[in-house]
């Protein structure tokens, strides 16, 4: 169901037409099943009868954040990892992703791996669409945590926030940083499918992590924001509301995607207004 | 066989472990509120998952073409339709423990039914289809039925050898009861459900500012539970600052320890914990009571005692936190030869009771003579 990860990803032209960039989908570094959700870019673009560029490399939709300028933010560790793209450079996978996105200029934040023995098990080797998102051409709402003390906040949330004040627009300008903070509460399983295993059968009996509130979509007049019934999901959605003013804000229960590894950014999948081509 | 012939005090009702015939349940549905069956069905499927091996599960719906979007939930998620049957009866609401006739059986293991007033938990809540269950159970049954001039849910607890455990509030209340004495309350059901011991917590009153808004005025399956003749899960929460700890759990709790059973013995106490942390409401159906404001702060503080037992599987409420895998573990050594099954019942919580509440016990039976 993650259509965010499998793409495909809609590109248009000046002309407004719509085209699919149909980047290689490998389970998120060969961790899960992945042959038919691999070939659902080819599928839409014949679907839709519209064209399918197959850039050289492997890249999922969650890993992928832009501002409509032509700045692209994601983290190394999703896209510049050998479990996705081995032998290629940071150069090499900028050089393609220029040429099938539009872009000109990259922030790139450190991410962490998933197998990380503190920090892990997170399969997407943390995607952008957790951590930080684009609201308008220079703000970013970027994960925080009230817990100061925690790993993830140490290694990760603080890393990041260091790199984003560093980071600027593709014109130079510095970045808005606005936090958003996360769920209250660690998310502990309650089903007994998925990345949560068997509830009461499990050896181990372990947090999926903290949520994010991250990874909402926008839509048109609309924005879906991940909920968990937690203490903060209505500081979040008020934040998020303020940035997108003209827009209703809908929490939507997200509690057993979540135990599954995602939100509703990824398993959302925007369609640009473009013109189909004849 | 028609009551009149029939003396209740032949009969009795069972402690929730001893062998059952099946349990039933009443489906979500959006007849009273848009949205609610959307977002608490999917726990009602998970319920039947779970019991529907081990025993019959008896589901009452509104009509057939919800009996027909039942039956095809449940062939389509490969639950099958093995052990389950329908009963068409209109309902207000999801609270089969509260609104269903308690089963009774006799000596000779003949099954009757005992239906007292259900009256919306003190008139707080619509509930005159609710009151007809236990009428139009008798009916697609063809048992016989006791009406006792007594208004009573089925958040009570037995242990199976005549002791009865509750909270005075929600049963010796004006809202239910009103000129009822304790006396006239323990006779009737003394008479009715074959108890001849007492065990009365205080309770709280829902309205209290300080406690409420707590719809059941404390029902006894929030506190504490017996797991056997003699001994009670009590319930133990992390947070032993708050006011409901203090005016409620730590009272009963010094009235279990002075409490005995029916023999006189002393009870085994067995701390339950609750979960971590709160959590707060996630639904936008507003099934409040009328006339009452919603509590400005949204987050509650769930339970793990309203559980279900079942032959052979025991449904705990589950509620993504911290602490369930004890819950789980805790339940289960109470209950070594059954499997323990979470529920996720937050979405029940958010209106007010747990797995308990929306369950009903029928016992094994032999058959009366035609």
């Amino acid at each position: 169901m993650w259509a965010r990860d499998d793409g495909p990803i809609f590109v248009v032209n000046r002309e407004g037409r719509l085209a699919i960039t149909n980047w290689r989908f490998n389970g998120w570094g060969g961790r899960y099943e992945h042959e038919m959700d691999n070939q659902v870019p080819s599928r839409v673009g014949k679907g839709l009868s519209i064209p399918v560029f197959s850039p050289p490399m492997v890249m999922e939709g969650g890993a992928v954040e832009v501002n409509g300028k032509g700045t692209f933010m994601s983290t190394r560790t999703s896209i510049i990892n050998p479990n996705r793209n081995p032998g290629k450079s940071q150069e090499d996978i900028e050089k393609i992703i220029k040429q099938y996105l539009g872009i000109k200029h990259f922030i790139w934040l450190t991410g962490m791996s998933g197998d990380d023995p503190e920090l892990g098990p997170e399969d997407t080797d943390c995607h952008i669409d957790g951590s930080a998102r684009f609201v308008d051409e220079s703000t970013v709402l970027y994960l925080w945590s009230d817990d100061e003390t925690s790993s993830v906040f140490r290694r990760v949330l603080k890393v990041h926030y260091d790199e984003l004040r560093s980071a600027t627009t593709e014109s130079g300008k510095p970045l808005t940083l606005i936090p958003l903070p996360a769920p209250k509460y660690l998310i502990y399983p309650t089903t007994r499918i998925g990345a949560g295993g068997s509830l009461t059968k499990a050896a181990e009996f372990t947090d999926i992590g903290i949520g994010t509130y991250c990874n909402y979509l926008v839509a048109n007049g609309v924005v879906l924001v991940p909920i968990y019934g937690d203490a903060n999901d209505d500081r979040a959605l008020k934040i998020i509301g303020e940035q997108f003013p003209g827009r209703d804000v809908i929490g939507i229960d997200v509690r057993v995607i979540a135990e599954n590894g995602g939100m509703i950014h990824c398993v959302t999948q925007q369609q640009p207004g473009g013109k189909i081509a004849k | 066989m028609k009551e009149d012939k029939l003396n209740p005090e032949d009969f009795h009702m069972i402690a929730e472990w001893e062998e059952h015939e099946g349990t039933w349940l009443q489906w979500p549905h959006d007849d009273q509120w848009p949205g609610y069956q959307l977002e608490q069905e999917k726990t009602w499927l998970l319920m039947v998952d779970a019991l529907h091996e081990h025993e019959n599960v008896h589901i009452i719906v509104q009509d057939e073409r919800r009996r027909e979007h039942v039956e095809q939930q449940l062939k389509f998620f490969a639950i099958g339709l093995e052990n389950i049957d329908f009963h068409i009866i209109r309902t207000n609401d999801v609270w089969v423990c509260d609104d269903a006739p308690a089963f009774v059986v006799n000596k000779e293991g003949k099954l009757a039914l005992v239906n007292w007033r259900f009256n919306g938990w003190g008139n707080r809540y619509e509930h005159e289809m609710d009151n007809l269950v236990p009428l139009r159970i008798a009916k697609e049954l063809s048992l016989p039925i006791f009406t006792p001039q007594l208004t009573m849910e089925g958040g009570f607890e037995l242990n199976g050898k005549g002791t009865l455990l509750v909270t005075r509030t929600s049963i010796i209340n004006p809202n239910r009861n009103s000129g009822k004495s304790q006396e006239d309350i323990e006779e009737s059901i003394k008479k009715y459900l074959g108890v001849k011991h007492f065990i009365w917590l205080t309770g709280m009153s829902g309205y209290d500012p300080e406690l409420g808004p707590e719809g059941t005025d404390c029902h006894v399956d929030l506190e504490a539970r017996f797991v056997n003749a003699t001994t009670v899960l009590y319930s133990w929460p992390e947070d032993r600052t708050s006011a409901w700890f203090r005016r409620v759990t730590r009272v009963h709790i010094e009235e279990l320890k002075k409490a005995t059973t029916e023999s006189g013995k002393p009870l085994t106490l067995v701390p339950m914990p609750g979960p971590k942390h709160p959590f707060s409401r996630i639904s936008k159906v507003d099934t409040g009571q009328a006339g009452t404001e919603l509590p400005e702060s949204k987050e509650m503080l769930g339970g793990y005692l309203d559980w279900h037992v079942a032959n052979g599987v025991v449904l705990v409420p589950i509620y993504g936190d911290v602490n369930d895998e004890r819950a789980l573990k805790i339940v289960g050594e109470h209950f070594p030869h059954r499997d323990v099954v979470g529920i996720d019942c937050r979405g029940i919580w958010e209106n007010g009771g747990g797995i308990h509440c929306v369950t009903k016990t029928q016992p094994v039976s032999v058959p009366w003579a035609s």
